[in-house]
Protein backbone atom coordinates (compact mmCIF):
# COMPACT_ATOMS: atom_id res chain seq x y z
CA UNK A 1 0.00 0.00 0.00
CA UNK A 2 1.30 3.45 -0.88
CA UNK A 3 0.62 6.48 1.22
CA UNK A 4 -0.13 10.08 0.40
CA UNK A 5 3.05 12.16 0.63
CA UNK A 6 1.85 15.27 -1.24
CA UNK A 7 -0.09 18.24 0.10
CA UNK A 8 -3.26 19.44 -1.65
CA UNK A 9 -1.52 22.42 -3.27
CA UNK A 10 1.25 20.13 -4.50
CA UNK A 11 -1.24 17.72 -6.11
CA UNK A 12 -3.33 20.44 -7.77
CA UNK A 13 -0.16 22.07 -9.13
CA UNK A 14 1.06 18.75 -10.53
CA UNK A 15 -2.31 17.73 -12.02
CA UNK A 16 -3.07 20.96 -13.83
CA UNK A 17 0.60 21.64 -14.69
CA UNK A 18 0.78 18.14 -16.14
CA UNK A 19 -2.45 18.61 -18.12
CA UNK A 20 -1.15 21.94 -19.46
CA UNK A 21 2.10 20.35 -20.70
CA UNK A 22 0.22 17.44 -22.35
CA UNK A 23 -2.33 19.72 -24.04
CA UNK A 24 0.40 22.07 -25.27
CA UNK A 25 2.18 19.10 -26.83
CA UNK A 26 -0.94 17.84 -28.62
CA UNK A 27 -1.72 21.41 -29.72
CA UNK A 28 1.72 21.50 -31.42
CA UNK A 29 2.86 24.39 -29.23
CA UNK A 30 5.58 22.15 -27.75
CA UNK A 31 7.38 20.36 -30.56
CA UNK A 32 10.45 18.27 -31.25
CA UNK A 33 12.48 16.35 -28.69
CA UNK A 34 11.94 18.99 -26.02
CA UNK A 35 8.19 18.77 -26.63
CA UNK A 36 8.21 15.00 -26.13
CA UNK A 37 10.30 15.31 -22.95
CA UNK A 38 7.95 17.95 -21.54
CA UNK A 39 4.86 15.90 -22.51
CA UNK A 40 6.27 12.81 -20.76
CA UNK A 41 7.15 14.97 -17.73
CA UNK A 42 3.57 16.28 -17.83
CA UNK A 43 2.26 12.71 -17.82
CA UNK A 44 4.43 11.85 -14.82
CA UNK A 45 3.27 15.00 -12.99
CA UNK A 46 -0.36 14.13 -13.80
CA UNK A 47 -0.16 10.52 -12.58
CA UNK A 48 1.82 11.29 -9.41
CA UNK A 49 -0.50 14.21 -8.63
CA UNK A 50 -3.62 12.08 -9.10
CA UNK A 51 -2.16 9.26 -7.00
CA UNK A 52 -0.93 11.68 -4.31
CA UNK A 53 2.28 9.68 -3.97
CA UNK A 54 5.63 10.71 -5.42
CA UNK A 55 8.37 8.03 -5.59
CA UNK A 56 11.11 10.68 -5.56
CA UNK A 57 9.68 12.15 -2.34
CA UNK A 58 9.54 8.66 -0.80
CA UNK A 59 13.13 7.98 -1.84
CA UNK A 60 14.39 11.10 -0.07
CA UNK A 61 11.80 10.88 2.75
CA UNK A 62 10.21 14.18 1.76
CA UNK A 63 6.57 14.90 2.52
CA UNK A 64 4.79 18.13 1.62
CA UNK A 65 1.72 17.09 3.66
CA UNK A 66 3.62 16.69 6.91
CA UNK A 67 1.42 17.39 9.92
CA UNK A 68 2.41 17.67 13.55
CA UNK A 69 0.29 15.32 15.61
CA UNK A 70 0.36 14.91 19.35
CA UNK A 71 3.38 16.89 20.40
CA UNK B 1 13.48 16.46 11.38
CA UNK B 2 14.17 12.85 10.40
CA UNK B 3 15.76 10.71 13.06
CA UNK B 4 17.81 7.52 12.47
CA UNK B 5 15.31 4.73 13.01
CA UNK B 6 15.72 0.98 13.59
CA UNK B 7 16.43 -0.91 10.36
CA UNK B 8 13.14 -2.83 10.45
CA UNK B 9 11.18 0.42 10.14
CA UNK B 10 11.62 0.58 6.37
CA UNK B 11 11.00 3.73 4.38
CA UNK B 12 7.81 2.56 2.65
CA UNK B 13 6.33 0.50 5.46
CA UNK B 14 3.00 1.01 7.15
CA UNK B 15 2.54 4.06 9.36
CA UNK B 16 3.97 3.14 12.73
CA UNK B 17 3.43 4.23 16.30
CA UNK B 18 6.59 3.41 18.23
CA UNK B 19 6.51 3.42 22.00
CA UNK B 20 9.65 3.34 24.14
CA UNK B 21 8.76 1.93 27.54
CA UNK B 22 10.43 0.49 30.62
CA UNK B 23 9.23 -2.24 32.99
CA UNK B 24 9.56 -0.03 36.08
CA UNK B 25 7.92 3.00 34.46
CA UNK B 26 4.60 3.67 36.24
CA UNK B 27 3.31 5.98 33.50
CA UNK B 28 4.03 3.27 30.91
CA UNK B 29 2.00 0.75 32.90
CA UNK B 30 -0.81 3.26 33.39
CA UNK B 31 -1.22 3.95 29.67
CA UNK B 32 -0.70 0.31 28.62
CA UNK B 33 -4.42 -0.70 28.46
CA UNK B 34 -5.35 2.43 26.50
CA UNK B 35 -2.44 1.96 24.08
CA UNK B 36 -3.39 -1.66 23.39
CA UNK B 37 -7.10 -0.84 23.01
CA UNK B 38 -6.36 2.02 20.63
CA UNK B 39 -3.96 -0.19 18.63
CA UNK B 40 -6.75 -2.76 18.14
CA UNK B 41 -9.07 0.04 17.02
CA UNK B 42 -6.53 1.14 14.37
CA UNK B 43 -5.39 -2.08 12.64
CA UNK B 44 -3.81 -0.14 9.73
CA UNK B 45 -1.25 1.40 12.08
CA UNK B 46 1.63 -0.75 13.22
CA UNK B 47 2.45 -0.58 16.94
CA UNK B 48 6.11 -1.21 17.76
CA UNK B 49 7.22 -1.29 21.36
CA UNK B 50 10.83 -0.89 22.43
CA UNK B 51 11.93 -1.89 25.92
CA UNK B 52 14.42 0.81 26.92
CA UNK B 53 16.27 -1.56 29.26
CA UNK B 54 16.57 -4.38 26.73
CA UNK B 55 17.39 -2.24 23.68
CA UNK B 56 19.55 0.70 24.87
CA UNK B 57 21.23 1.11 21.45
CA UNK B 58 17.87 1.55 19.71
CA UNK B 59 16.79 4.04 22.37
CA UNK B 60 20.05 5.99 21.93
CA UNK B 61 19.65 6.06 18.12
CA UNK B 62 16.13 7.43 18.59
CA UNK B 63 17.49 10.09 20.99
CA UNK B 64 14.84 9.19 23.53
CA UNK B 65 15.52 10.81 26.89
CA UNK B 66 12.67 9.42 28.98
CA UNK B 67 9.81 6.93 29.14
CA UNK B 68 7.14 6.65 28.00
CA UNK B 69 7.94 8.22 24.62
CA UNK B 70 5.62 7.78 21.65
CA UNK B 71 6.93 8.48 18.13
CA UNK B 72 4.79 8.60 14.96
CA UNK B 73 6.59 7.33 11.85
CA UNK B 74 5.45 7.58 8.22
CA UNK B 75 7.62 6.57 5.24
CA UNK B 76 10.47 5.94 7.67
CA UNK B 77 10.47 9.54 8.91
CA UNK B 78 9.41 10.82 12.31
CA UNK B 79 6.27 12.96 12.08
CA UNK B 80 5.65 13.57 15.78
CA UNK B 81 6.99 12.74 19.20
CA UNK B 82 5.51 12.91 22.68
CA UNK B 83 7.19 12.09 25.97
CA UNK B 84 5.15 11.51 29.12
CA UNK B 85 1.92 9.83 30.05
CA UNK B 86 -0.87 10.20 27.50
CA UNK B 87 -4.61 9.95 28.00
CA UNK B 88 -6.79 7.63 25.89
CA UNK B 89 -7.97 10.62 23.85
CA UNK B 90 -4.39 11.70 23.17
CA UNK B 91 -3.41 8.17 22.17
CA UNK B 92 -6.41 7.94 19.82
CA UNK B 93 -5.46 11.29 18.28
CA UNK B 94 -1.91 10.07 17.75
CA UNK B 95 -3.17 6.95 15.93
CA UNK B 96 -5.69 8.96 13.91
CA UNK B 97 -3.09 11.51 12.81
CA UNK B 98 -1.16 8.58 11.26
CA UNK B 99 -4.30 6.93 9.86
CA UNK B 100 -5.17 10.22 8.15
CA UNK B 101 -2.27 9.61 5.76
CA UNK B 102 -3.83 6.45 4.30
CA UNK B 103 -7.40 6.56 3.01
CA UNK B 104 -10.44 8.61 4.19
CA UNK B 105 -11.15 11.47 4.05
CA UNK B 106 -8.39 12.01 1.47
CA UNK B 107 -9.96 9.45 -0.90
CA UNK B 108 -13.03 11.64 -1.50
CA UNK B 109 -10.79 14.53 -2.50
CA UNK B 110 -8.81 12.10 -4.66
CA UNK B 111 -11.98 11.09 -6.49
CA UNK B 112 -13.06 14.63 -7.25
CA UNK B 113 -9.54 15.66 -8.31
CA UNK B 114 -9.42 12.71 -10.75
CA UNK B 115 -12.92 13.43 -12.11
CA UNK B 116 -12.01 17.10 -12.64
CA UNK B 117 -8.69 16.20 -14.29
CA UNK B 118 -10.41 13.64 -16.57
CA UNK B 119 -13.10 16.15 -17.59
CA UNK B 120 -10.42 18.79 -18.26
CA UNK B 121 -8.53 16.41 -20.55
CA UNK B 122 -11.71 15.49 -22.45
CA UNK B 123 -12.72 19.15 -22.89
CA UNK B 124 -9.14 19.97 -23.96
CA UNK B 125 -9.45 17.20 -26.56
CA UNK B 126 -12.27 19.14 -28.28
CA UNK B 127 -10.10 22.22 -28.64
CA UNK B 128 -7.05 20.33 -29.92
CA UNK B 129 -8.46 19.04 -33.21
CA UNK B 130 -10.38 16.17 -31.56
CA UNK B 131 -7.25 14.56 -30.15
CA UNK B 132 -8.00 10.89 -29.40
CA UNK B 133 -5.12 10.41 -26.91
CA UNK B 134 -6.53 13.26 -24.80
CA UNK B 135 -10.05 11.77 -25.01
CA UNK B 136 -8.88 8.30 -24.03
CA UNK B 137 -6.58 9.57 -21.27
CA UNK B 138 -9.32 11.85 -19.95
CA UNK B 139 -11.90 9.06 -20.03
CA UNK B 140 -9.53 6.72 -18.14
CA UNK B 141 -8.88 9.32 -15.45
CA UNK B 142 -12.65 10.06 -15.27
CA UNK B 143 -13.43 6.35 -14.73
CA UNK B 144 -10.64 6.16 -12.11
CA UNK B 145 -12.08 9.14 -10.23
CA UNK B 146 -15.66 7.86 -10.46
CA UNK B 147 -14.66 4.44 -9.12
CA UNK B 148 -12.82 6.14 -6.23
CA UNK B 149 -15.95 8.12 -5.36
CA UNK B 150 -18.17 5.02 -5.64
CA UNK B 151 -15.83 3.06 -3.36
CA UNK B 152 -16.04 5.87 -0.80
CA UNK B 153 -19.87 6.01 -0.94
CA UNK B 154 -20.36 2.25 -0.43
Amino acid sequence: MKFINQAGWDRILRVFGGIALIVLYFADVLTGTLGIILAVAGGVFLVTGLAGWCPIYAMFRIRTNREVGAS
Amino acid sequence: MAVPLPADLDANGAPTLLQVWAPRCASCQAMEPDLVASAYAHPDIRLVRVDAGAEPETVASLRVLGTPTVIGIVDGAEVFRRTGRMTRTEIDQAFESLAGDTTPPVATTDGWLRVLAGATLIVAGFFVELSWPLFLGGASVLVWGTSTLLQRST
